[in-house]
């Protein structure tokens, strides 16, 4: 028997000791030149050393294709069609990629190996999406836990974007944080501020881009940032509209409305926003200037916490009361922008009122 | 318990400033293998699965989910809070997955003691028995969260 596992031991250790002189030869030995990467039918063509992983060489040559986990392999955001030279599908993409997807040659672009020349295809956006030097121009507290951050422009110095999308800040190295990460926020600034851009962050417990922008960054301090990206921006109809937010969802809305106001847009205009207690309210002075601006737009605060001495506004779950003061979605557009948990909650209490999913648009905190 | 490689990558990963600023360690001087023989040990001792203890954690945890925030009576035995926060954190063990960096704060109501974790420590007591370093913001000692549950030994 003890023969038996030492044998057993003795194979493990032997493999073991195989695949790690594999993976170093493959780094340090393995020369594989430069390949050529073929982008949507000749849009762009990049030469770049082999070797490295696509998603880290589209990066390099400013091409942003969205990604949670910095190339992990753990987030699936970085999918993207390869039709030549992308090598065998990859036992890490298997929980990420659809069997559809895999027909159609999607793949996790973190886990594809740079070997030979390529052809793949990515959305056309993807190429409007640039990096940006900035400087912080002011971070003030909003309440406990949530900062507003301001970004002067520097190179370039103009941003051109829809309200309502985000982009994504890198954060370098610092205290115990060795690997630069980046991480998506939405733009609470409007579009027809082109020279600085502004965040609303809330502090997330053992976040590394949370900590670092609460107890880090100053004014003044030089940072990077991608983007825009992202869907979520106001529909340019005539349609009522009911926006829905808590915590830092706020940030998308108050582009928006500040960039209706600056347009004269008059769509009659609910939003309701939830929070616990008066702790968790702000922007209230900016929400009441926008109301006097702006006949058809009402801000509607809602408590959920039980011990909120001299409130006299709305109480209760979001949900219901959005459910109370909607009475009805004819011709009506939503907006909304919050945890998982509460936009799941909204989005059902729109749709037993009869707006359909079509007209429901959210950003999801995920 | 051994160090194989692929402990060695999660151990890695669960420095200060791998995927968690403070990490997973807290102040516990133990290495992985000897937090994971710990961890198993005190569950066999409690006569609790680490899957019995997550799943307790996960059902008052998300029950809690309908307050935003708000707290939320339990079964009547519980008050749940639940803090739903931007973004989502990978396992620090090698294998596909992603966590909404979800806190839950669960306490009895019975005898006030109170509890506090992520979706993520669900995940890693539940897959890998692991209720990371003493001192970590998210440990919780077996015992702690067998008492805060009222979860009975199994037969």
């Amino acid at each position: 028997m003890i023969e038996v596992l030492v044998s057993m031991g003795v194979v493990g250790v032997i493999g073991a000791v195989l695949a790690v002189a594999l993976e170093l030869a493959d780094r340090y030995i393995a020369n594989y030149g430069e390949a050529t990467i073929d982008i949507n039918d000749g849009a762009k063509e990049l030469t770049v050393e082999g070797g490295g992983n696509l998603l880290g060489a589209l990066v390099a040559e400013g091409i942003f294709v969205p990604s949670a986990c910095g190339g992990r392999g753990s987030c699936g955001y970085c999918k993207c069609r390869i039709t030549e030279g992308g090598g065998p599908f990859l036992p890490t993409e298997q929980s990420w990629i659809t069997t559809e997807e895999k027909s159609n040659d999607m793949r996790l672009s973190c886990q594809v190996k740079i070997r030979e020349d390529m052809r793949i295809y990515i959305p056309e956006e993807l190429f409007l999406i640039k990096e940006y030097q900035g400087m912080v121009s002011s971070i003030r507290d909003l309440t406990g836990d949530i900062k507003e951050v301001r970004i002067k422009l520097v190179e370039p110095a103009e941003i051109e974007f829809q309200t309502g999308q985000y982009m994504q800040l890198t954060v370098p190295e610092y205290g115990d944080v060795d690997e630069s990460v980046y991480r998506a926020y939405s733009l609470s600034s409007p579009e027809y501020e082109r020279n600085e851009v502004e965040f609303i962050i809330r502090y997330v417990p053992e976040g590394i881009c949370t900590t670092w922008v609460h107890q880090y960054l100053k004014v003044g301090d030089e940072v990077t940032i991608n983007g825009p990206h992202g869907d979520f921006y106001l529909r340019d109809t005539d349609a009522k509209i009911i926006m829905i937010a808590g915590g830092s969802g706020l940030a998308p809305f108050k582009g928006m409305l500040l960039n209706m106001a600056k347009q004269g847009i008059t769509r009659p205009t609910n939003f309701f926003f939830g929070a616990v207690n008066q702790d968790n309210l702000y922007y209230r002075d900016l929400m009441a200037e926008l109301e006097e601006k702006m006949p058809n737009f009402k801000f509607i605060p809602a408590l959920s916490g039980e011990d909120n001495p001299g409130w006299d506004g709305e109480t209760g779950l979001i949900t219901d009361v959005v459910d109370r003061l909607t009475p009805d979605v004819d011709n009506t557009e939503a907006y909304l922008c919050g945890s998982p948990g509460m936009i799941d909650a909204c989005i059902k209490v729109l749709t037993k009122k009869g707006l359909t999913e079509d007209k429901i648009y959210y950003d999801k905190f995920s | 318990m051994k160090l194989t490689p692929e402990l060695q990558k999660a151990s890695d990963k669960m420095k200060p400033g791998g995927i968690a600023r403070e990490g997973f360690f807290g102040h516990d001087e133990r290495d992985l293998p000897t937090l994971l023989d710990d961890h198993h040990a005190a569950c066999r001792r409690l006569g609790v699965s680490w899957e019995a203890i997550a799943k307790e954690m996960r059902r008052v945890g998300r029950a809690g989910d309908e307050g935003f925030g708000a707290p939320v009576i339990v079964d009547d035995k519980w008050e749940v809070i639940v803090d739903e926060n931007r973004g989502k954190i990978p396992c620090p063990w090698p294998h596909p997955g992603v966590y909404q960096k979800t806190v839950y704060t669960v306490k009895n109501l019975r005898s006030g003691k109170s509890v506090r974790y992520s979706e993520l420590s669900i995940h890693m007591i539940y897959a890998h028995g692991f209720f990371q370093g003493a001192g970590s913001s998210f440990y919780n000692d077996p015992a702690v969260l067998v008492d805060v549950f009222e979860i009975q030994p199994e037969e």
